[in-house]
């Protein structure tokens, strides 16, 4: 039995989260809408695992389900994930600090792809991307899942000891990413109503940028805030303020990254890449015009460059 | 004398007041301070479009939007998620982003 619901951050029906108990474990499925091929619940699964080695020292439990929905175990889910960054804001800016590492190397890799239609550099790029795809999606959950329950509750504690004109100024000081100066700069920024969420939903030109997030942001209202805080009723939570204090800003911006990175960067990239594979094994016989790259599994896929 | 109606609706993305006359979103048209742009769909590409205008209004979109921290780079006052349903082409209003109000005059 599937207990679907919406939360106060995502409240639209379209975002509902779904979620179930199988074995005795909850599965949450943040974004059911999303339904990912063979190639993408191979890069999903792999992230995934990577992300909880490094969030809890052991991989979780997830899944697959006949139509492409990706399960996977409560622990990893919005709510769940945003206890334990506010516990630990130290551990959240960590993780996002090895992250800006890893896509600081991700984007110089993709600097040196090429696309020549030679069957060894088509190989090599793909084994190339699919690993720096999976790098990127290791940080799925604690970047795309988290950030929206994370702003919602540091919103919400603002609007519950600040007026709504002192909160709006305030939060809105954060409502700010590095990243998009740089896009506005590049003319990067277009995007699309499209929902569809996989390897392919981005079908422009890559465009190569980046700016390194700040990660303390700064506020001109903080000490005015922070004794409004200790005058109102709220001031036991002084705790989650501090964490969503330092951990929103900076989670606005590593999403807004994310976003740019995925739409912009890297996944034009790969489907340049997998659209050339295919053009190769068409020309050569091996899968049909018809059939969808992302159908074949990895090892399929380089199984394949063997003729 | 009539008074002014006020809407109170929506979550500001940016803060600031504009005072100007309502014009709905086209494609293609250019926007002064003097113009309050409103949209049905929040997406960067219009606000980059839109980036003259006085205020934006927006029946969609969220505090994360893309389209919001466009807004809020470039400091245009902004409210989304706006009751946009009694807005009419050329009325007089002024946003006051913060309050998340308009005002009709």
């Amino acid at each position: 039995m599937i207990k679907k619901y919406t939360t106060t951050a995502r409240p639209t029906p379209k975002n509902e989260i779904w979620q179930k108990e199988q074995g005795g474990i909850i599965y949450i499925c943040e974004r059911p809408r999303y339904l990912y091929k063979k190639l993408e619940q191979e890069l999903f699964a792999k992230g995934l695992n990577n992300e909880s080695v490094m969030l809890f020292g052991k991989t979780v439990p997830q899944f697959f389900d006949d139509e492409g929905r990706w399960w996977a175990d409560r622990s990893l889910s919005s709510g769940d994930l945003l206890k334990v960054f506010i516990e630990d804001p130290g551990f959240y800016i960590r993780i996002m600090s090895k992250k800006v590492q890893d896509v600081i190397s991700i984007i110089a890799l993709l600097r040196t792809i090429d696309f020549d239609k030679d069957k060894n550099s088509l190989r090599s790029n793909f084994i190339t991307l699919f690993d720096a795809t999976v790098t990127f999606y290791s940080y799925y959950s604690s970047t795309f899942i988290v950030s929206d329950e994370m702003v919602c509750q540091f919103r919400q504690l603002l609007d519950s000891f600040l007026k709504k004109k002192e909160s709006n100024r305030y939060f809105t000081d954060f409502l700010r990413a590095e990243i998009t100066k740089e896009a506005i700069k590049y003319n990067a920024v277009e995007e699309t109503t499209g929902t569809s969420k996989d390897l392919f939903y981005s079908e422009r030109r890559p465009v190569l940028f980046y700016k390194e997030p700040k990660f303390f942001a700064e506020s001109s209202m903080d000490n005015e805030v922070i004794s409004k805080l200790f005058a109102s009723e709220q001031k036991g939570k002084i705790k989650e303020f501090i964490s969503l204090r330092l951990t929103t800003p900076l989670c606005i911006q590593i999403n807004e990254e994310a976003q740019y990175v995925e739409s912009k960067m890297l996944l034009p990239v790969l489907r340049m890449a997998l659209l050339k594979i295919k053009e190769l094994f068409v020309e050569q016989g091996i899968i049909d015009e018809g059939k969808d790259i992302r159908d074949l599994s990895y090892h399929e896929i380089l199984s394949h460059f063997e003729f | 004398m009539k008074a002014n109606k006020i809407i109170q609706s929506g979550m500001c993305v940016c803060p600031g007041t504009a005072r100007g006359f309502i014009r709905f979103f086209r494609q293609n048209e250019r926007y002064g301070k003097e113009d309050i742009v409103v949209m049905e769909s929040w997406l960067t590409q219009q606000v980059m479009a839109a980036k003259g205008a006085g205020a934006l209004l927006s029946k969609t979109g969220g505090l994360t939007s893309h389209a919001s921290i466009i807004a809020r780079e470039l400091q245009i006052p902004a409210i989304v998620s706006v009751d946009i349903q009694s807005l009419e082409k050329s009325q007089e209003v002024i946003v006051e982003a913060e309050e998340e109000q308009i005002t009709i005059l």
